[in-house]
C-alpha cells in the first residue's frame, strides 16, 4: 500500500461513519441504530441536512417565540390576564401546522420521490421488506413528530404555569395530536405507494392537500372548542369509537401501503383482509356500544349496521373480487391442506376467487348474524324482546342489503375476469374504474327490474314509495324497516326477486371462483426450506455486539476507569 | 430441474423465459445460462429485451412464463434467497437527497442486514474496491457520471454477492472512467464473481466477458464463446475443409482489372473492388496466406500492402440484428 493509499484508508477509518463506537452513549445510540429501520436512519440523517426541515423548525421556533411574546405583552402592558387556555389555543395552533400538514406530506412526497428516483426499486432488491420501507417511512415521521414537540415543550409548560388548563387536558390534546398525525402520515403513505402515473401523481398531491389542510383546520376547530368549552359533553362511547376507528383506518392504510408496493410473487391480501375484518368488527362493536349506552333497542340500530355494513363491505369486496388472477407458486405454498384450514385460512389467500368468497362470507357473516343475534342482544341490554314482525322486517331489510353487496361483488367478479382476459395484466386504475362502474351497473340494473318488476304488478308510481324505489331498491324496505315496520306484499316480491338473482349470479361465480380454490398446494423446495431454517437460527452475526456483550463491555470499561479501593 | 428449483450448477439459469407488456413481447422463451465464475456479455439492440430479463433476474419483474434462477433459487418463488446472493445495478443511478456517498453505501449495507463491525467493514471493502475514499462525504447528487457509476458498482457489491447483473455500466463514461470501470469488472471476475454485462460498447464487452448472448425482438439469436460468436456471424467456412475463411485487402498499384481477372479465376469468395483495394476472402491460414501473396508478386502485381481483416463483435452483432425496434 502507497502512502496516500494508506493515508486514505487512516482518514476512512477516522470517518464518524466507519469508526469503532467510543463510549457507552456512541455504543448504545450504534446499537439501537443498528436495531432500527435503515430507512428509519437514513431518512433522519437526511431530515437533518434537509432545508425543509431547517425552515420549519425555525419558523415553528419563531412562532412560540412570537406567541409567547404576544401573551406576555397583553398582561404586562395591557393590564389583560392572559390565560393559559388562549396560550395553549395559540400553541397547539402552531404545532399542528407542522405535525398536521408538513409531516405527512413529507412523507408522502418521500415515498413518490422513491418512484420518481427509481431508488425503490434499489431498496426493494435488497434484504428490507416492504414492510420495513413503509414502517421506516412512518418512523422517521415521528421521529420528526418528537422534534416538533420538543421543540413546543416550553411554551405549553409556559401556558400551564398560567393556569387555566390542566395536564390531562394537555396530555389528551397531544395524544390526539399525534395520533391524528400519525393517521394522516398513513393516509400519506398510501397515496404515495398508489399514484405512479404522472396523472395520478398530480392527483394525488391535490387530493392529500386538501384532506391535509381540512384536518389542520377541524383539529385546530376541535381545540378550540374543547378548551374553550369544556370536554364534558363527550361520552367515553364517543371517544372510543372515534379512537378505534382511527386506529383500525390507519392499520388498512398501512396494509394496504405495504401490499401495493411488495412484489408481484408475495402474498400481497391476507394482511389487507385481515386489516378490513378488523375494521368491520370496529364499527360493529362502535355502534352496539353507542346504542347500548343510549338504550336503544336492537331493531333501532340494526338496520344502520346492516346498510353501513353492506356498502362498506360491497366496496372493499369488489376490490378484492378484482385481484390479479394469478397466484404464484410462492403463495401456493401456503395453501393449507386440510378442509378446515382451507376454510379459514384459504379464504384470506389472493386471488379474485379468494377474494370475491371471502368478501361473501363476510358479508353475510356479519349481517345475517348480527341480524340473527339481535334478539340475544335485547335480552342482555334488558330490553324487551322485539316483536315478530318488527324483527322480520328489520332482518329482511339486512338480508336485502345484503343481496345488493352480494350482486354488486359478483358483477364486479365477473367484470373482472371479462377484463383480465382483454388485458393480462390492466393498470390500477382500470381496477378503481371497474368498481365503480360494477356499482353505477348493480344500481341501476337493480333499480330497472325492480321498477319493471312494480310496473308487472300494477305499482303506483305517483306514491313516495315507488319514488324511493326509482332511487334505490333497498329505500322503500328501509324506510319499513325504520319507521313503519309493516311489510307489504309486494316487499316479499322484491326481496324474493333480488335474492333469485343473487343466487343465480353468486352460484355462476362460485362455480367459477371453485376452479381458483381446488388448486394443489405447492411444495417448497429442500434448499428454501434449509435455508429459511438457517435464517432463523442465526440470531446475531459473528461481528455483531449483542446486548449482553454490550453491557459486559461497558462493565469492563467502568472497571478499568474506576480501580476498585482493593486494587489500590 | 433439482429439487423444483434450477439445476444449481449455472450461477444462472434462465428457462423458457417470457414476458409481454401489453401486445409487445419484450422477451420470448429466453433460455441460455451463465456458468459460475463466468463473464457474459448481453447485447442487442435497443428494445430487444436485455433490461427487461435482468429486470426479472433482479427480481423487480416477473415473467409471464418461464423462470429465472440465480444460484437455483427462483427469481419468482424466492426472492429472498436471490436478493441475498445477487447485485444489480441498473441503468438508472437512483440517488438520494442530503445523502452522502459513505450514508448511501451505509444505507445499502444496512438494507442487506449488516450490522456493527460486520457493515463498516463491508462499507470500506467497497470504498476501497472503487477508490472512492476522496469523495465519501459528496453528496450523491453532485458526483460526474464516472464517480456516480462507481458509487453504483459499490452499491451494488455492498453484500459481496456471487453474481453480478450490470445493466449498460459504460453508458456515458469517458475513456478514462471506461478504462477504470473495466478493471474493477476484471477485478471482479479474478475474485471469482459471476457476471451479467449488457453494454453497447462491444469491443470493451468482447475483452471482458468470455461468452456472449446476443438477443433481438426478445428472442436468442446466438450465444457462445466470443469466437463462436465471430465464427458464426462474421466467418465462413472453406468449402474444401474445416477450416475458417479469413478477409484479407489487398492495395496495389497499376491496372486494376488484371489483377481483379486473376482472383477471379482462383474462385475466391467475396471478391469486390473498392477503389485502389480489393477485398475477398481465403482460408484463415498464415501459410496459405504467405503462398498466396507470393504468388501475387511472382505473377508481377505490384502490391503495396496486404492485410487481413479483423473481425469484431460490431460486425457480428450487426449482422445477426437487424436493427429493428419493437
Amino acid at each position: 500500500m502507497n502512502e496516500s493509499a494508506r493515508q486514505m484508508s487512516h482518514e476512512t477509518s477516522q470517518h464518524p461513519l466507519l469508526r469503532e463506537p467510543n463510549g457507552l452513549l456512541d455504543r448504545c445510540s450504534t446499537w439501537i441504530a443498528d436495531r432500527s429501520s435503515p430507512l428509519l436512519v437514513k431518512e433522519t440523517r437526511g431530515a437533518i441536512k434537509s432545508r425543509q426541515f431547517f425552515y420549519t423548525f425555525l419558523v415553528l421556533l419563531l412562532a412560540m417565540v412570537a406567541w409567547s411574546f404576544l401573551g406576555i405583552s397583553n398582561s404586562i402592558f395591557y393590564g389583560n390576564a392572559t390565560s393559559g387556555v388562549e396560550q395553549l389555543i395559540g400553541y397547539f395552533w402552531v404545532l399542528a401546522f407542522p405535525l398536521h400538514i408538513i409531516i405527512p406530506f413529507t412523507a408522502f412526497r418521500s415515498l413518490m420521490r422513491e418512484f420518481e428516483d427509481d431508488t425503490l426499486q434499489l431498496v426493494s432488491i435488497t434484504s428490507l421488506s416492504s414492510r420495513g420501507i413503509i414502517f421506516g417511512k412512518l418512523g422517521s415521521a415521528a421521529l420528526q413528530m418528537v422534534v416538533y414537540l420538543a421543540a413546543l415543550v416550553p411554551g405549553i409548560a409556559f401556558s400551564y404555569l398560567l393556569r387555566g388548563v390542566d395536564l390531562i387536558q394537555i396530555f389528551s390534546l397531544l395524544a390526539v395530536l399525534i395520533a391524528s398525525s400519525l393517521g394522516l402520515t398513513t393516509l400519506g403513505l398510501l397515496i404515495g405507494s398508489v399514484g405512479r402515473q404522472l396523472f395520478l401523481r398530480i392527483f394525488a398531491h391535490l387530493v392529500l392537500l386538501a384532506t391535509l389542510a381540512g384536518s389542520f383546520l377541524l383539529f385546530c376547530t376541535f381545540v378550540s372548542g374543547y378548551l374553550t368549552f369544556g370536554a364534558n359533553e363527550i361520552p367515553w362511547e364517543g371517544i372510543y369509537l372515534t379512537i378505534s376507528l382511527f386506529f383500525a383506518i390507519s392499520i388498512l392504510c398501512l396494509e394496504t401501503a405495504i401490499s401495493c408496493i411488495s412484489f408481484y410473487a408475495e402474498n400481497r391480501s391476507t394482511n389487507v383482509r385481515l386489516a378490513i375484518s378488523f375494521l368491520t368488527f370496529v364499527i360493529v362493536s362502535g355502534v352496539i356500544l353507542v346504542a347500548t349506552s343510549a338504550q336503544a333497542s336492537s331493531i333501532d340500530f340494526c338496520p344502520t349496521i346492516s346498510g353501513l355494513l353492506a356498502h362498506l363491505l360491497a366496496v372493499f369486496g369488489a376490490m378484492m373480487a378484482t385481484e390479479y388472477p394469478v397466484i404464484s407458486q410462492r403463495v401456493r405454498r401456503g395453501i393449507p391442506n386440510t378442509f378446515w384450514g382451507e376454510s379459514v385460512w384459504g379464504l384470506l389467500l389472493p386471488g379474485p376467487g379468494r377474494g370475491y368468497l371471502f368478501s361473501v362470507t363476510l358479508i353475510w357473516g356479519w349481517i345475517v348474524g348480527l341480524n340473527l343475534l339481535t334478539p340475544l342482544y335485547d335480552r342482555w341490554n334488558g330490553q324487551a324482546m322485539p316483536d315478530l314482525d318488527d324483527w322480520l322486517s328489520v332482518f329482511l331489510f339486512g338480508v336485502t342489503n345484503a343481496t345488493f353487496a352480494t350482486l354488486y361483488v359478483s358483477l364486479a367478479y365477473l367484470f373482472g375476469r371479462f377484463v383480465k382476459t382483454k388485458m393480462p395484466r390492466p393498470a390500477p386504475i382500470f381496477g378503481l374504474l371497474l368498481v365503480i362502474i360494477s356499482y353505477v351497473l348493480t344500481w341501476v340494473v337493480s333499480v330497472v327490474l325492480a321498477i319493471m318488476l312494480a310496473e308487472f304488478l300494477g305499482g303506483d308510481f305517483g306514491s313516495t314509495r315507488e319514488l324511493g324505489l326509482a332511487t334505490f331498491f333497498c329505500w322503500p324496505l328501509a324506510l319499513e324497516a325504520t319507521f313503519d315496520r309493516s311489510l307489504l306484499p309486494m316487499d316479499y316480491v322484491y326481496f324474493g326477486f333480488n335474492f333469485l338473482m343473487m343466487m343465480v349470479l353468486g352460484l355462476f361465480c362460485l362455480i367459477s371462483a371453485l376452479r381458483e380454490i381446488i388448486l394443489p398446494q405447492a411444495m417448497v423446495p429442500q434448499r428454501v426450506l434449509d435455508e429459511q431454517k438457517k435464517r432463523k437460527r442465526v440470531v446475531a452475526t459473528q461481528d455483531e455486539e449483542t446486548v449482553e456483550e454490550l453491557f459486559r463491555n461497558r462493565a469492563t470499561t467502568s472497571a478499568s476507569q474506576h480501580p476498585t479501593s482493593g486494587e489500590k | 430441474m433439482a429439487n423444483g428449483n434450477g439445476t444449481g450448477s449455472a450461477a444462472i439459469e434462465i428457462d423458457r423465459l417470457t414476458k409481454w407488456f401489453g401486445s409487445t413481447c419484450a422477451v420470448n422463451e429466453l433460455s441460455f445460462s451463465v456458468r459460475k465464475g463466468e463473464a457474459l456479455g448481453f447485447i442487442g439492440p435497443n428494445g430487444a429485451g436485455k433490461t427487461t430479463t435482468m429486470r426479472i433476474l433482479a427480481t423487480l419483474d416477473e415473467p409471464d412464463l418461464g423462470d429465472a434462477f440465480v444460484d437455483g433459487f427462483s427469481c419468482t418463488n424466492d426472492p429472498d434467497s436471490v436478493r441475498k446472493r445477487l447485485g444489480f445495478m441498473p441503468d438508472a443511478y437512483g440517488a438520494y437527497h442530503n445523502v452522502s456517498c459513505v450514508e448511501y453505501l451505509d444505507f445499502f449495507a444496512r438494507s442487506y442486514g449488516l450490522k456493527g463491525r460486520e457493515r463498516t467493514r463491508a462499507v470500506n471493502r467497497v470504498l476501497d474496491f472503487t477508490h472512492m475514499h476522496h469523495m465519501m462525504d459528496k453528496p450523491t447528487t453532485g458526483l460526474s457520471k464516472g464517480m456516480k457509476q462507481r458509487l453504483c458498482l459499490g452499491r451494488t457489491m455492498i453484500h459481496d454477492p456471487q453474481v453480478l447483473i450490470l445493466d449498460e455500466p459504460a453508458a456515458g463514461l469517458d475513456p478514462r472512467a471506461r478504462i477504470e470501470l473495466k478493471e474493477m469488472i476484471n477485478r471482479l471476475l479474478t475474485e471469482g464473481k459471476t457476471l451479467l454485462i449488457s453494454s453497447h460498447i462491444l469491443t470493451e464487452l468482447a475483452e471482458m466477458c468470455s461468452r456472449v448472448a446476443i438477443i433481438e425482438h426478445g428472442n436468442l439469436l446466438a450465444v457462445g464463446s466470443v469466437q463462436e460468436i465471430l465464427n458464426k456471424f462474421t466467418g465462413e467456412m472453406a468449402s474444401d475443409s474445416e477450416d475458417n475463411l479469413t478477409t484479407v485487402i489487398v492495395r496495389f498499384l497499376g491496372e486494376s482489372q488484371p489483377l481483379f481477372d486473376f482472383l477471379a479465376a482462383k474462385e475466391l469468395r467475396n471478391l469486390r473492388l473498392i477503389g485502389d483495394l480489393i477485398e475477398f476472402a481465403i482460408r484463415d491460414d498464415e501459410n496459405w496466406r504467405a503462398d498466396f501473396l507470393a504468388d501475387l508478386i511472382r505473377n508481377k502485381f505490384r502490391i503495396s500492402a496486404f492485410a487481413t481483416k479483423e473481425r469484431s463483435l460490431e460486425e457480428a452483432f450487426m449482422r445477426a440484428t437487424q436493427g429493428r425496434v419493437q
